[in-house]
């Protein structure tokens, strides 16, 4: 799944230290982003998806 | 499929950025789905007023951290580390290997203020514009700018990464 996670205006020569954040920061958001979906969401997604008109 | 049925659809592909955003928020993983959830429902009921070309993510979000923020006032959640809980974890010198711990990284993190971690969050780590960012915080784009480089120092002091600001290249004054 692409969730865009691409900087678009970021620093063009960040210091090394920005750069060890913005990776730490960056894998961070990405470990929770690729987690599976906690059961009570995905209940409430399905739902939401069967009682849509014609779904 | 009609437009609502697409809309649908795109909205719940951005469930998981939902989910990684409400985190840097919540700092509290069941807090942080409790808020997707809500957001989830709210957008779900008025995809009506969403734009079709619109950036969904942005409105998601804006969703989100109303809710977040609107809590907030409410019923004064916790959300700051007022007793020095997370403090009293953060390592000496978190990068002393070269490679920082993420437990480290969180929980330092965990100790910016609200408006510094969504700032950095959704610059740094979701791929939005400072415009896009000021657009869902709602503030100028100067103001996350600096949030955003607040942030960056703050992190480099807890975590012992002063030495590598010192070293590197000069940082531009808008990361």
């Amino acid at each position: 799944m692409n969730h865009d996670r691409s900087p678009k205006n970021s620093c063009a020569e960040p210091s090394n230290a920005e750069d060890e954040i913005s990776r730490s920061l960056k894998r961070v958001y990405d470990e929770i982003a690729d987690e599976p979906i906690p059961d009570s969401l995905q209940s409430l997604l399905n739902r939401l998806k069967q009682d849509r008109p014609g779904g | 499929m009609s437009n609502r049925d697409l809309h649908q659809e795109e909205l719940i592909s951005h469930v998981p950025a939902l989910r990684a955003f409400a985190r840097s928020l919540a700092n509290d993983a069941s807090h942080a789905d409790d808020l997707v959830q809500e957001t989830v429902l709210k957008a779900w009921s008025n995809l009506k007023s969403y734009t079709t070309g619109t950036n969904m993510r942005a409105w998601l979000f804006t969703i989100l951290r109303n809710t977040f923020y609107s809590e907030f006032r409410k019923f004064r959640r916790e959300v700051e580390d007022v007793d020095g809980k997370f403090a009293a974890q953060v390592p000496d010198r978190a990068a002393q290997d070269g490679v920082m711990d993420m437990r480290d990284f969180e929980r330092v993190f965990a100790q910016l203020p609200a408006d510094q971690r969504e700032a950095l969050t959704l610059v740094g780590a979701s791929g939005l514009t400072y415009e896009e960012a000021a657009t869902i915080c709602g503030c100028a784009v100067g103001t996350v700018k600096s949030r955003v480089n607040r942030a960056r120092a703050r992190l480099s002091e807890l975590l012992g990464t002063n030495h590598l600001m010192a070293e590197g290249e000069p940082a531009e004054p808008d990361i």
